[in-house]
């Protein structure tokens, strides 16, 4: 969830309590503030910096929109189902098939694997889909029934948007959300174990 | 050193940016790519970094071969402060 | 602006508007010379008593700044009678009647309008021999540059509308509502070549002033420039005032070493309300200063720069 404010008309000090404030009520996450004045932005910049937190300054239209980062942001997450996700796996894929040797028979394995992964508890936390592993979650997949289920059940579903762009199927996403190497990063160096397929 | 850089320069496709790297390194620039900063774009891309001092010949070339950037940054790395200079 | 009014002949007049002085000085004859003073501003604290402490504080200061020692006053009143209760107006001039009797001077009267927006200040008359009249003219090269108070008033004002950092916000009070009278007198036993109050063009506004009247050059250690607590942090996390940006753009021979964190540039140009003395000191003597100004109860009193060969009104930040 980002949060949007505009700081425009504020008095000083109204934009660094603005942001002050936005930034206590996440514990992560994107922050944009839209200012009218140098002043302001200058104020709203220090207050990033001083709080860990990367700022970025676009001009539009004689006002200034800054977008402030705090911590691991997280694209919008896929609504979580009442059974709680327990265990804190990552599974990894970084690949559309399963095991090297053979195409047509990596392509029957993670048909098979997603099918038993749906089957077995705990659920995992993650799966995070990397190169040709964004092809396992965009239309015309063979495993979206599989990756719908899993989602539904509560698992978080993440493909690498610089992976879906290069192989051009950004807009056929089709199983949870576009991620970034940030937070792939952070979520498999927070995970109790990190299973790469 | 990442830090050194002043310059940020993001791309609308990943295709682009690894053109503009291939391109810029051909010409003697020092550059780095690095995933865009979450301040700058929420989803994962890659951008480059490269020295304000190169600036003018660096968008010259990029001019000259098409390739589609969309927004020049001035930035500190250290304090993760990125201001745009100009955009596509 | 003043630029533009005639030129005064007058030979008793020693203190004009010529020099960007605290005050006027007028001989009246060889042992006394008449000070005349007048500030007053809008509300910077919410409890109007101490608004009249704090205004009064820095309308006398100016007379101190002049090495002289206020005798009369009148109140300068602005206050919205149909608005407010008058019971805030009489705090105000209670505020500032205590500070008045403080600096051992007397209210003679004042004057005051209907105005929707409170305003409250003094003028003041003092009196200094005319031979001993301290001016922000006189530094000279060698001298060492001290201040009586801790700089921050500006920023903690900031806070203080940001309902942050209350304890500093106190202190700033504190600090604005205390007469320079004690540093004045303490100071005027040395040899002082320069003086002034810091006030709103920030430290090194005034510091301008007084190397340019001077026609010297300065430099400033920013590291040991006293400080209001909670001034640091909240300069740092961006609660500083429009005020320091405009005297910043401002004053164009001020020049600041990268090296100095940008929360200590920004206190440099922060704007003051009721601040401490700048004097320019004879080095021999700047040793003893700090020390008496120190046990007399000034005990935020320190040395932060000094006077330089330079181009004339050059401050050298470090």
């Amino acid at each position: 969830m980002s949060t949007n404010i505009d700081g425009r008309g504020l008095a000083c000090p109204g934009p660094v309590i603005a942001i002050k404030k936005a930034l206590e009520g996440i514990s992560s996450g994107i922050v944009t503030i839209l200012l009218d004045n140098k002043i302001a932005k200058e104020n709203v910049v220090k207050f990033a910096t001083t709080h860990g937190c990367g700022v970025s300054i676009t001009e539009q239209e004689g006002d200034f929109l800054l977008t402030v980062c705090k911590g691991g942001a997280q694209p919008e997450q896929t609504m979580r189902a009442d059974n709680a996700v327990a265990g804190d796996t990552v599974y990894v894929f970084t690949q559309d098939t399963l095991g090297q040797g053979n195409r047509e028979l990596g392509a029957i394995l993670i048909k098979g694997f997603l099918y038993t992964l749906l089957e077995t508890t705990p659920k995992p936390k993650t799966l995070l889909f990397m190169n040709a592993g964004v092809l396992l979650t965009v239309e015309g997949s063979p495993v979206t029934d599989h990756l719908s289920k899993l989602a539904e059940g509560g698992v978080e579903i993440l493909s690498c948007g610089t992976c879906l762009d290069y192989f051009a199927v950004k807009d056929k996403l089709a199983i949870g959300v576009i991620t970034n190497m940030y937070t792939i990063v952070e979520t498999m160096t927070t995970a109790t174990k990190v299973i790469t397929l | 050193m990442y830090l050194n850089y002043n310059r940020l320069l993001s791309f609308g496709s990943v295709h682009h940016a690894m053109k503009a790297e291939k391109l810029l390194l051909a010409a003697g620039i020092t550059v780095d790519s690095l995933p865009t900063p979450r301040e700058i774009d929420i989803s994962c891309g890659e951008c480059l970094l490269f020295m304000g001092t190169n600036q003018q010949v660096a968008m010259k070339i990029l001019e000259d071969h098409q390739v589609c950037w969309t927004k020049l940054f001035a930035c500190n790395m250290q304090d993760r402060v990125y201001e745009e200079l100009d955009s596509r | 602006m003043l630029g533009q009014l005639k030129k005064t002949q007058d030979p008793c007049l020693l203190v004009g508007i010529d020099t960007a002085d605290d005050a006027g000085v007028y001989k009246i004859n060889e042992t006394t010379a008449l000070i005349q003073t007048l500030d007053f501003f809008t509300p910077i604290v919410d409890d109007p008593y101490l608004f009249g402490q704090i205004a009064a504080a820095n309308s006398l200061s100016d007379v101190y700044a002049m090495g002289g020692k206020p005798l009369t006053v009148m109140n300068i009143v602005a206050f919205p009678m149909n608005c407010l209760p008058p019971e805030v107006l009489r705090d105000i001039l209670m505020g500032g009647q205590d500070k008045v009797i403080e600096a051992g001077a007397v209210i003679v009267g004042g004057h005051s309008i209907d105005d929707p927006e409170p305003k409250y200040g003094l003028s003041v008359t003092g009196i200094v021999h005319p031979n001993k009249i301290l001016t922000n003219a006189g530094a000279r090269l060698g001298d060492i540059l001290i201040i009586t108070k801790a700089i921050g008033t500006g920023v903690l004002a900031t806070a203080a509308r940001a309902e942050m950092f209350p304890d500093g916000v106190l202190a700033s009070i504190e600090s604005m509502a205390t007469l320079n009278r004690r540093a004045a007198e303490v100071a005027i036993q040395y040899e002082i070549h320069s003086c002034t109050d810091i006030t709103g063009f920030g430290l090194l506004g005034h510091a301008y002033e007084m190397a340019s009247g001077s026609g010297v050059a300065m430099k400033i250690k920013a590291g040991d420039m006293p400080l209001l607590p909670d001034a640091a942090e909240a300069a740092a996390m961006g609660l500083v005032p429009a005020g320091a940006y405009t005297n910043r753009e401002y004053l164009t021979t001020v020049s600041i070493d990268p090296s100095v964190p940008v929360h200590l540039q920004d206190l440099c140009f922060d704007p003051q309300t009721s601040g401490g003395l700048l004097l320019s000191v004879a080095p021999e003597s700047a040793q003893s200063l700090l020390r008496e100004l120190q046990q007399s109860g000034i005990k935020q009193a320190r040395i932060i720069g000094e006077v330089i060969s330079g181009e004339r009104g050059e401050i050298y930040v470090y």
